[in-house]
């Protein structure tokens, strides 16, 4: 059904679902070097409901797995202080990432497996790739300052609290909803 | 049929409602977990896991959605034969970052291909199809749904882009020549009959009388004969052809089945014998009667072809047989070729009454295949034996009126069956 050679379509057709059991193993090894009984458990449950996603399609299934695989490095690190520092979160942030985008990817392949789809305008590859490594950035920026101890004080409040309604009022301003733009014409 | 690039028309523009993706609802699930994790922990370290999908949410926000997109779609051509390859081209234009993904189901009796590698780009976009109806008949192709995803996939649109069915006339080919009896109806048309008149072609020689043509006299003969004498040639007439369709009936595999092989020799036939200016008809049998009566306009094989595909769709209960169809339609004179499986005596009782009616005829039994009974036992053999000598019982009734039967399976020429019908019609009986 297509020009592309076979060997790069089924590639293609199998990046999807390798992607998404590379960021749900990478969830899952988070929970190794100090292993708990709850969080392997919670790790072990989330990679069966990701394979299952992976082979059926269900997107029930596929947010269970979500749920599972992010809970257990959370269990990890909530049951062990050594579990949660700042690199294995920050590892975890990205595994997670990965396993959202694969896991989307692949439901939608084995959703449109009896229709032919081709790719006609493409994302602009400095905001597709630039974004998730600036998000990655600052969830490292986050472990890093939450590892920092900090003593309960005034002021920290009330920067806490400018800090939030700042991110309440940037957020508003940028997810209102635009005016309409004119269609481009084709040429 | 091909699209060269200027046969794209202009775009339509289309107005977008984005709704939230899987792909949102689960960096929020995560970033719902890991903020919890983190408060009911106190481990600040673990709002790291939350803070990604949130800080990849809030760099993507509505305002950044690609507001329009323009969609400009072209099919080569509506109306086609079937096995033509037909190419579909769409473009697309958005204004904004956003990737577009244009899905198209394969329709029913249609191959579908994509022509080349579509090399996407950042804003707009092409993507070709090839299209190769399989089976004649009106065939859906579209729509084109075109799922625009943007800010990182966590925000979708759709849009459907028509695409006109595709008209696909039957494919022909089964009759090299159109031939025609030796006697005609008056008409002017390109067989040379029996009549003598005005034609081109020999047709003997006769004594001169007054009133003759000086041109036509014959110089040889007259000095042979030591009288004048004037040649004459063949009256040149036309043959009013009636197709008369069984389709109450469809039996075979589909692509072979006795009614995707009438509508193809009746394409085939109406075909040939419309080039050389002869007068078509149809009349369908079994179900709603329908009929066109005999034309030679040029538009006359577009009549046909749409009545001809027309006809399973309207497949009813009723078997009014030929009594509603009008004299003027299966005149005496016409020729009359039957197209039927012969699975029941209606086409025998048509058969009868046009025999009748006085009009030549030529049976094409259509049928390619047997029922299908099952695992071989005594009964079901016996069943199969049963059914066979009916159908044979059929074929020695209809040789019984002096008409020939020919059995085709859509790949041999009908031009010497329907010389041998022509010409085994009898003296005094026109066409």
């Amino acid at each position: 059904m297509t020009g592309a050679p076979v060997v790069v379509a089924r590639w293609r057709g199998a990046l999807a679902p390798a992607t998404a059991l590379a960021g749900g193993l990478g969830a899952a090894a988070l929970t190794l070097p100090e292993p708990r009984r709850p969080s392997l458990v919670v790790a072990g449950l989330g990679l069966a409901a990701l394979l299952a996603a992976l082979v059926v399609g269900w997107r029930l299934l596929g947010g269970a797995a979500v749920l599972l695989l992010t809970a257990g490095p959370m269990v990890a690190g909530a049951l062990e202080r050594a579990a949660a520092g700042p690199l294995r979160m920050t590892a975890a942030a990205a595994a997670l990432l990965v396993l959202v985008v694969g896991l989307d990817a692949a439901e939608r392949s084995v959703a449109a497996t009896s229709r032919l789809t081709t790719r006609v305008v493409a994302e602009q590859p400095v905001r597709r790739f630039g974004l998730p490594v600036l998000a990655l950035l600052g969830a490292a920026a986050v472990a890093l300052t939450g590892m920092a101890d900090a003593g309960p004080s005034v002021s920290l409040v009330l920067v806490g609290l400018v800090a939030t309604v700042g991110a309440l009022v940037v957020g508003v301003l940028l997810h209102r909803t635009p005016r309409r733009r004119r269609p481009p014409d084709i040429q | 049929v091909r699209i060269e690039a200027g046969d794209v028309p202009d775009g339509t523009a289309h107005r977008l409602v984005f709704r939230a993706t899987t792909r949102l609802r689960r960096f929020v699930l995560v970033a719902a977990v890991a903020g919890a994790a983190g408060v009911i922990s106190g481990r600040g370290a673990l709002l790291a896991v939350a803070a990604a999908p949130l800080l990849l949410l809030v760099a993507n926000p509505q305002s950044a959605l690609p507001r329009g997109l323009t969609s400009a779609l072209a099919l080569a051509t509506e109306r086609c034969v079937e096995d033509d390859e037909v190419e579909l081209v769409l473009r697309v234009a958005i204004a904004g970052d956003g990737r577009v993904d244009a899905v198209l189901a394969p329709p029913p009796h249609v191959d579908l291909v994509r022509t080349g590698e579509p090399r996407p780009t950042s804003g707009e976009g092409e993507v070709r199809w090839l299209l190769t109806p399989r089976r004649w008949g009106r065939q859906p192709v579209g729509p084109v749904t075109l799922v625009l995803r943007s800010a990182a996939g966590l925000y979708e649109a759709t849009v459907e882009v028509a695409v006109p069915d595709l008209v696909v006339y039957p494919a022909g080919g089964s009759v090299a020549r159109a031939v025609a009896p030796r006697e005609l109806p008056a008409r002017l048309g390109e067989h040379a009959s029996r009549a003598t008149g005005s034609g081109v072609e020999y047709a003997g020689v006769r004594p001169f009388a007054p009133g003759d043509r000086q041109r036509d006299v014959d110089w040889r003969a007259t000095a042979r004969h030591r009288d004048l004498y004037v040649r004459q040639y063949a009256d040149e007439r036309a043959l009013e052809l009636v197709l008369l369709l069984d389709v109450g009936v469809e039996a075979g595999e589909p692509g072979r089945s006795s009614m995707d092989l009438t509508v193809r020799a009746a394409t085939a036939i109406a075909d040939a014998y419309l080039r050389v200016h002869d007068r078509v008809g149809v009349v369908t049998l079994g179900g709603w009667s329908r009929w066109l009566a005999p034309d030679a306009s040029p538009r006359q094989l577009h009549r046909i072809a749409e009545l001809v595909m027309a006809v399973p769709r309207d497949q009813g209960g009723l078997e009014p047989g030929l009594a509603r169809v009008p004299r003027r339609v299966l005149r005496f004179g016409s020729f009359v070729c039957v197209l039927s499986p012969l699975l029941d005596r209606r086409a025998l009782e048509a058969v009868q009454e046009l025999h009748a009616r006085g009009v030549g005829m030529l049976v094409v039994d259509v049928l390619t295949s047997e029922p299908d009974v099952g695992p071989r036992t005594a009964l079901t053999s016996l069943a199969l034996r049963v059914w066979r000598m009916e159908r044979e019982a059929l074929r020695v009734e209809l040789a019984s009126l002096g008409v020939p039967v020919l059995r085709w399976d859509g790949t041999g020429d009908l031009t010497a069956a329907l010389l041998h019908a022509m010409r085994a019609v009898p003296p005094g009986v026109r066409a």
